[in-house]
Order: C-alpha cells, then structure tokens, then sequence
C-alpha cells in the first residue's frame, strides 16, 4: 500500500490528500519536497535557521490551505510559490532589522558596506570558500535577480515553471536571470580573474 | 579569462553548490507545529469567543445599550416645535377663495367699463396684486375674508388689502392706498355675535351670497367714486 503512495505523482498525492485527508500522503510530500525547498530558501535568505522555519511555515500552509490548490497547475510550482512568498517577506523583514541595526551605529542615511575577506585574491579558493563566496555574492545582487537566478541556475528549473512560480513573463523571466548573472559575475570577477 | 568563460565557469560553479538539506527531526517538527496550530485554531473559534472573562464585560454593555434604546426609543414622542409648524391648509377656505376670485374679475372687468383707462391700468395691477397677495399670506388673510363673507362685512376686504400692502405691493398701490378711505359699511354691531358666525364656511346660502355679492359691488363702486373725487381734486 505504502509503495503505491510512493509511485504516486505530486499532483495525484495533493489530491488525495484533499479527498481523504490521509496524513500520510502528506508525510510523502515533505519528504520529497524538503530539502529542494531548504535549499531554494537558503540560497536566497542565506541563513539556515531562517530557511528552517520558512519551509516549514510552506508545509503548515499546505496542510492548511490544501483545499485552495487546483489540478489545473504543478503541485511544485504551487508549492515553490508558497515558499517564495514566505521567503521574500522574510528576506524584507530580515533586511529592514539588518538596516535599522547598522545605522544605529552609523551615520544617518548612510549604509555600511561591511568588509568581505573571501574577496581578496589571496584567499584560498577551495570549493567550500567558492561556495561561500558565490552565496554571498548572491545575497548582494537584487532580490528579484537571485530568485530567477536560483530558480534557473541552481534548482534548475524550466523558463515556464520559473514564470508561473515568479507570476512574470516568460521574456522578464529571461531578462532578470540576465542581469542577475551579470551582477553576480561583477562580484566575482576577482575568483575568475584567472 | 573572457565573458563567455566566465559564465560558463559561474553557470557550472552554481550548479554544483553543495545541497542543503533539511534537519533531521523536520518532519517531527513540522508535525508538532501543525497540531499546535490546529490546537490555537479550535481555540480561537471557540474557546476565545466564549471566554467569560473577556465577553462578559462586552455582552453586559451591549445587552444594556439595547435595553436603553427600546426604552428610550419606546417612550420617545416626534415633538415638534410649535413655532415651525406649518399653518393647516382648510379646504373650505380655498372654496371661499375661488368664489372671491371670480367676484374680482367680474369687478375688474365692471371697473373697466367706469374708470378712465389709466385708472384701469393701476387698479387691474392693485387688484391682481392683491389677488396674488392674498394667496402667499395663507390662512391668515384668508380667514378674515371669510369672516367678512360671512356675516356681510365686505369692508373687510380693505383690511386684507392693508395686511398685503405691508408685504409685497409696488409703489404704485402704495400710493392708491394712501388715498384710500375706507367704504362705510351699513352693519349694525348687535348683528355681530358669536352665534352668527360661520367660521366653517360649510354651507353659504344664496342668498347669503347675493347678499356679500351686493355688499362688494357696493364698496368697489364707492371705492371709485373716491378714487374720482381725488382724481379731480388739484
């Protein structure tokens, strides 16, 4: 019985759920869509505990609001778009404490960049340093760029999932990983300089 | 190092980031998060809404602003400001009035054939001035014509013209008015009691009628022979 819960499509497990109201069914759909959506989130908040709670704020929703998902749409683009929503508003909130914290300290209306050692040429550039050094640079390019990036780029997902999830245009869709990559490339210039 | 090559390079790089992945008690956790809302909603349909601490205070205000209301709202009567009511319209004396109306125009047109044409002029303008005069004071004027109708007083006529002067009259009549002596009425008081009023105005007698008919033409007529007499006085 189990096995054939298993083969079950996302869509197929979603509606049942919403038929039987089967906890089970569920259980199978986080398990198959948690680590994607914790690294969706981290890539774009950049802070693991942060990423923690918003997947699960994801889930919470889905169990609640299962009713509100349609056949007519993926049940991965649904739920990504549950998560990105979540994860923007918690990116803003993160950023306006950040903001408020920093110029505390500061002078008035004026931002402190904060010095990054990863940058500098002689740091070692292994794959874990690469790796910390592109999640920074992802969190320094516009918010908008860094979801179209991280959907394409690293989820690897299609133009049509990434605009359904994002609400754009196919053509914004390509334009924002664009300039997300050029922006990213700016920062990283230093780690690809030879 | 190119701009193709570096896109290449950080295309491939983003790729292989290393996964993340959830915590191991997730799911555990996620189960407990859940229960503990489902537990936070069922409270908030139920035990929030009936809690007596927090209802009691607003259900014992809300119960005694209704009270209050149907009370005050039961006892409660339209008082209206005696000085803004408006005076009641009579039927009967709008009757009084359009017999009255027809009585001037056969006047106007008799006055027509006696007085000279400019004379005409002005007393046609008095006449329908008044006429119209007559109809904005309302119940008031119209009440003392009655009275006069009533008991064969036509001089009351030339009271009403007085009230109307006040309001509305050109200058023209004004000056009529100064010049104005008032026809000497043949009506003995004892006549005038109580008994004999009709303040209803129901029923007139055609006799009665003639009678006020008589009595009008009588006081017009003099009217204009005064109006000559000063005419011809240098």
């Amino acid at each position: 019985m189990e096995r054939n819960l298993n083969d079950l499509t996302d869509e197929e497990l979603i509606l049942e759920f919403q038929s039987s109201g089967n906890e089970k069914l569920f259980e199978i759909l986080v398990s198959r869509f948690k680590n994607p959506l914790i690294n969706y989130v981290y890539r774009f908040l950049g802070d693991y505990d942060s990423c923690v709670d918003v997947v699960q704020d994801t889930f919470i929703k889905v169990y609640r609001y299962k009713d509100n998902y349609s056949s007519l749409a993926k049940f991965s683009t649904w739920i990504y778009t549950i998560a990105g929503n979540l994860a923007r508003t918690e990116y803003q909130r993160k950023r306006r404490r950040n903001f408020f914290s920093i110029n505390s300290y500061g002078e008035e209306k004026k931002t402190f960049d904060i010095p990054d050692e990863a940058y500098r040429p002689d740091v070692q550039t292994d794959m874990k340093m690469k790796s910390e050094i592109i999640q920074k640079a992802l969190l320094k390019i516009r918010d908008t760029y860094r979801e179209a990036v991280i959907l394409r780029d690293i989820q690897e997902l299609s133009y049509e999932e990434i605009s359904e999830i994002m609400q754009i245009e196919i053509g914004t869709v390509k334009s924002r990983i664009n300039r997300g990559r050029a922006e990213l490339q700016k920062y990283l210039k230093d780690i690809y300089k030879d | 190092m190119n701009d193709e090559n570096i896109n290449k390079k950080l295309l491939e790089d983003l790729k292989n980031l290393p996964k993340v992945e959830a915590p191991k008690n997730f799911e555990t956790e996620l189960l407990r998060k859940i229960n503990s809302s489902d537990k936070d909603k069922k409270k908030s349909l139920w035990e929030n809404l009936f809690t007596p601490p927090k209802l009691v205070p607003a259900a014992v205000a809300l119960a005694s602003a209704i009270i209050v209301f149907f009370i005050v709202d039961g006892n409660s009567e339209v008082i209206e400001d005696p000085l803004n009511i408006e005076p009641r319209l009579r039927e009967n004396v709008f009757i009084t009035e359009t017999m009255d109306d027809v009585s001037l125009q056969n006047e106007i047109v008799e006055l027509n054939k006696e007085t000279k044409p400019e004379q005409k002029a002005i007393r046609q303008k008095s006449v329908k001035e008044n006429a119209n005069d007559k109809q904005d004071e309302g119940v008031k004027v119209k009440t003392h014509e009655m009275l006069g109708t009533d008991r064969g007083i036509i001089s009351n006529e030339s009271f009403s013209e007085k009230i109307t002067t006040d309001s509305n009259q050109s200058d023209e009549v004004r000056k009529m008015d100064e010049n104005f002596v008032p026809a000497p009425v043949n009506v003995n008081p004892e006549e005038i009691s109580k008994k004999n009023l009709n303040f209803m105005q129901r029923s007139l007698s055609t006799q009665e009628k003639q009678e006020v008919q008589q009595l009008k033409k009588a006081t017009i007529k003099k009217e204009a022979e005064n109006e000559q007499k000063s005419d011809k006085m240098p």
